[in-house]
């Protein structure tokens, strides 16, 4: 039997199509890759796993889970221990529910003791469930010390005795009388809190007391812990300093998300390593590891797809081809230029220079005669120059000839700049592998889509068109990712048109120019810069390195590179801007003129003209369309 | 024969309708000039006491004149308050008032016995559009959202051993569910919209799908959408209560972020079904001139789904 189109892209989309762990739900064992930082996770230390949304920090700890450990333990091909030394509970922090411990005219420092118990009643109940769960899959009745039992239930104020089943639904039912009490907390209820931890440690000793769990140790694994508020995250700090022994906490937080570094005693500290270990995605995923690890996750998916029954060639690299800088250049139409100036020369030049200029190709002889105009000299000048010294003009060359690309083609039709290959998808996802499943999903669909064969390279037009449209995709995604998207959304798209101008027009200036450093930073526009880098619109990095420590950390920033092919300039980070904070937030409320001025100051003309794929937003920009 | 229509009232001017003789009216008056539609009829009321939230606050409420304050936070001051009313027909106009209060406040009648307990809601005739429009906001509606935290005295703390269905009540502003969608991350298999089919207007059900596209497109919630009346409570409640039958082991979670009528349905479910009805909520803060003129005035007969008493 064939395989229809509607076939395929079923297959491509229940494959690549769920980016987010949560929408695969279990099937995101299926297709789990363990990254090269996971056994610094699974060590007996408090983890603080640190990545933007999309880097796979929920895929990671839920692997860590008992459900996930248990499933990849199924997985034939995983290596997986069979036992891991550990038990992971997973918990998402959910905004709604730790949000109800906020309000009714009480401070945080109020809250604090009812955040604590509802945080007990919480642990507890993860372990209890671990239990279930445990007792109906393996079909083996668990028997905790019933001393050390009740001296749980004494901690938690419950009134039942019995065994670990008995016990849970008398914390089910303690936990439903505690919400009503946090409902309607202006009546002032007399609510029986637990002390901070307790009840968890005599929990946690209770079960690894139990032979079948002897010599293990507990993890709890809480997810999107930028979700708690300062306070919150201060109660939960106190566990993970003075945590037993017994138990660790592994936290997945989002960049910038751990707002608060200090226990409920406000000199103590939450110290790496010493307490925790940092894991900053970032940095376990940059460059070699990064693709590495991408083309696995992806590649997996691929080998599951069939055509016709068949497994199709699995190899990344080959399915996404990349271009040379001459290719792309000849893609351009630089050969179009090349004949022009040729033809322009003719009639200006001697024999011996037209021999000079014909030895070269096309895209260096478009890059000598703009290098010429741009700074008013003649071509016979450029030409002696190359001569006199081919070593260094060919190093200009090399150094300038990717951003030349950038001004090849001048709004004609087709694209503009070409963003395609593994290298270029993987530097435009920049570590974040919900982004590198987006840009593949969508060049396979658009690949089959356009009538081509699934099983050839995707060519390197579809690649671009779907870097555009990820990055538009992405874009529209950005107002409603925060309370402040909209804002976000604002300064990305001024933002990108700057940078866009500033490609679009390279000769003459230091060329990729995608950065910017702030000169004075106000506390508004530090919270908004938290928002962007938290939520992906922009990327922040060290921009100094710290001599001592008393230095203070300054940041660059630049726009998150998966929208440099929708705005088209540099993925690459190279060369910076200043600009003052004043100017940036211009930039929100006052786009058209804030650019104009932006320009004039690094002498760009601003030009009215829209790459294709932002027309969408003239309005924006103050354009007719 | 549809049995909601028993239960709805609706007046095509505001000057048409009149409280009962001997009723209480409760309503606040917002930025929105539709709230103020009582000044067309209140002149002609006769024998009705009125009570005006003079201040909202996030958990508290505060009545004009002498009424005093109300936390929302307290099932005993609002039941109090509710008995403190002593007509028998009791009007609960939520057109100007925040949903952390009318929500409240239906939360304070369920013990109450002998009371009829009509809801009273006015259609605006034209939102007000986006003069710079983006994909997701086509409409200016609200200054900015404060964020998701529980209506007063909404508050659950479920563990959910299943994923949960998330069905939110759409409106026209696509940030507000691309927001909450990536907040509460529900399982993508599992989100069942809701539309307001018909709409407040003919054309209003194709910009809620214009409005909401990007995230009814990633999500693939476009998939599983369900309509039920705007300007129905009732039969938007069937359409939960169908949910929930259908999903009877999981939670479902509901986000009000469309019409008030729809709103108030899911308000309904909540208190009904606290053990597996949740409601997320992102608190908007709404704009001045947000909504222009009066259209339809509808009441609702409530008493049976909120009084247990």
């Amino acid at each position: 039997m064939t395989s229809t189109f509607e076939e395929l892209q079923k297959q491509l989309s229940d494959l690549f199509g769920s980016y987010r762990a949560e929408w695969l739900q279990e099937k995101v064992f299926d297709l789990y890759t363990e990254p090269r930082y996971f056994p610094e996770l699974t060590t007996r230390q408090s983890c603080v796993l640190v990545g933007g949304r999309g880097t796979g920090k929920t895929t990671v700890l839920r692997g860590l889970s008992y459900i996930g450990q248990h499933a990849l333990s199924l997985k034939v091909d995983t290596g997986h221990r069979q036992q891991p030394q550990f038990i992971g509970l997973y918990h998402r922090i959910n905004t709604n529910h730790v949000a109800a411990f906020t309000g009714a005219g009480w401070t945080s420092e109020q809250w604090i003791p009812a955040f604590a118990h509802y945080t007990n009643m919480l642990l507890c109940e993860l372990i209890f469930e671990f239990l279930d769960w445990h007792e109906r899959t393996y079909n083996l009745k668990i028997e905790l010390d019933r001393n050390l039992l009740a001296r749980v239930c004494i901690s938690l104020h419950l009134s039942a005795m019995g065994d670990h089943r008995e016990i849970h639904d008398r914390l089910i039912d303690s936990r439903l009388i505690f919400e009503a009490e946090i409902n309607n907390i202006a009546d002032h209820p007399e609510i029986e809190l637990s002390l901070q931890q307790r009840p968890v440690e005599l929990l946690c000793n209770a079960v690894l007391s139990c032979p079948q769990f002897r010599g293990k140790h507990i993890f709890f694994l809480l997810d999107e812990y930028e979700n708690l508020l300062p306070y919150q995250q201060q109660v939960l700090n106190t566990y993970i300093k003075h945590t037993s022994g017994q138990f660790f906490f592994k936290i997945g937080v989002k960049e910038l998300g751990w707002v608060c570094r200090t226990t409920l005693q406000p000199n103590e500290q939450l110290v790496s390593p010493a307490d925790y270990a940092l894991v900053r995605i970032g940095d376990k995923m940059n460059g070699e590891a990064f693709l590495a690890f991408a083309t696995e996750v992806c590649e997996t998916r691929l080998r599951k797809v069939r055509i016709d029954g068949q497994q199709v060639d699995s190899r990344l690299r080959y399915a996404l081809p990349s271009v040379s800088i001459e290719e792309e250049a000849e893609l351009l139409g630089v050969a179009e230029h090349a004949t022009s100036i040729l033809h322009d020369a003719e009639n200006e030049l001697s024999d011996d220079s037209l021999a000079v200029l014909r030895e070269l190709s096309n895209f260096e002889l478009f890059f000598l005669n703009e290098w010429a105009q741009s700074h008013s000299r003649s071509l016979q000048d450029e030409i002696r120059e190359l001569e006199s010294n081919p070593t260094a003009w060919r190093q200009r060359f090399d150094n300038y000839k990717y951003s030349a690309l950038f001004a090849v083609r001048k709004r004609k039709r087709g694209v503009d700049k070409y963003y395609c290959g593994l290298d270029v998808y993987a530097q435009l996802a920049c570590g974040n592998i919900r982004y590198m499943l987006e840009l593949v999903d969508h060049s396979f669909m658009a690949h089959i889509k356009s009538g081509s064969d699934l099983r050839s390279p995707i060519s390197p037009e579809v690649q671009t068109k779907t870097a555009q449209s990820v990055g538009a995709m992405n874009l529209s995604e950005l107002e409603g990712l925060s309370v402040s998207g909209a804002k976000l959304t604002k300064l990305l798209l001024a933002l990108g048109r700057i940078f866009q101008q500033f490609a679009a027009d390279p000769f003459g200036h230091a060329p990729e120019l995608n950065q910017f450093h702030l000169t004075n930073m106000t506390a508004e526009l530090d919270e908004l810069l938290k928002q962007a880098v938290m939520h992906l619109a922009l990327v922040r990095f060290q921009g100094t390195k710290l001599g001592t420590e008393s230095d203070t950390i300054e940041f660059d920033y630049t726009i998150h590179p998966i929208f440099s092919a929708l705005f088209e300039f540099s993925p690459r980070r190279k060369r910076k801007m200043e600009i003052s904070s004043g100017a940036l937030l211009a930039l929100i409320e006052n786009p058209k003129q804030t650019i104009s001025a932006i320009l004039r100051e690094h002498k760009r003309a601003t030009t009215s003209e829209l790459p294709r794929q932002l027309t969408f937003f003239s309005q924006f920009y103050g354009n007719d369309g | 024969m549809d049995s909601t229509a028993a239960l709805t009232t609706t007046f095509e001017s505001v000057a048409d309708f009149l409280p009962e003789p001997g009723s209480a009216y409760v309503a606040g008056i917002s930025v929105e000039k539709r709230s103020r539609h009582g000044m067309h009829w209140e002149h002609a009321c006769q024998d009705v006491l009125f009570y005006r939230v003079g201040r909202e606050a996030a958990d508290e409420i505060e009545f004009a004149g002498s009424s005093g304050t109300v936390q929302l936070r307290s099932l005993s001051q609002l039941s109090a308050f509710w008995r403190s009313v002593t007509s028998d027909v009791l009007y609960l106009d939520i057109t100007g008032l925040r949903h952390s209060t009318w929500a409240a406040l239906l939360r304070g009648l369920g013990d109450m016995e002998g009371k009829r307990v009509r809801v009273v809601y006015v259609e605006p005739d034209e939102y007000r559009m986006n003069p710079r429009p983006t994909q997701n906001v086509i409409y200016d509606l609200s200054e900015k959202i404060e964020g998701i935290r529980p209506l007063p005295g909404f508050a659950r703390f479920r563990r959910d051993h299943n994923a949960g269905v998330f069905t939110p009540l759409l409106g026209f502003e696509g940030t507000r569910l691309q927001y909450l969608i990536n907040q509460l991350e529900p399982s993508g298999q599992l989100i069942f919209p809701i539309v307001g089919v018909p709409g407040f207007r003919a054309e209003y059900p194709f910009i809620t799908y214009w409005a909401n596209r990007t995230a009814l497109r990633e999500s693939q919630a476009w998939k599983k959408v369900i309509f039920a009346p705007a300007s129905c409570p009732f039969a938007t409640l069937n359409v939960i209560n169908k949910l929930r039958q259908e999903h009877k082991s999981r939670s479902i979670t509901l986000a009000p972020i469309g019409t008030k009528p729809q709103s108030l349905a899911a308000v309904i479910s909540a208190l009904q079904y606290p053990e597996q009805v949740e409601i997320v909520y992102d608190h908007p803060v709404r704009k001045a001139e947000r909504t222009e003129g009066i259209r339809r005035l509808h009441v609702y007969e409530v008493t049976q789904l909120v009084c247990q008493g």
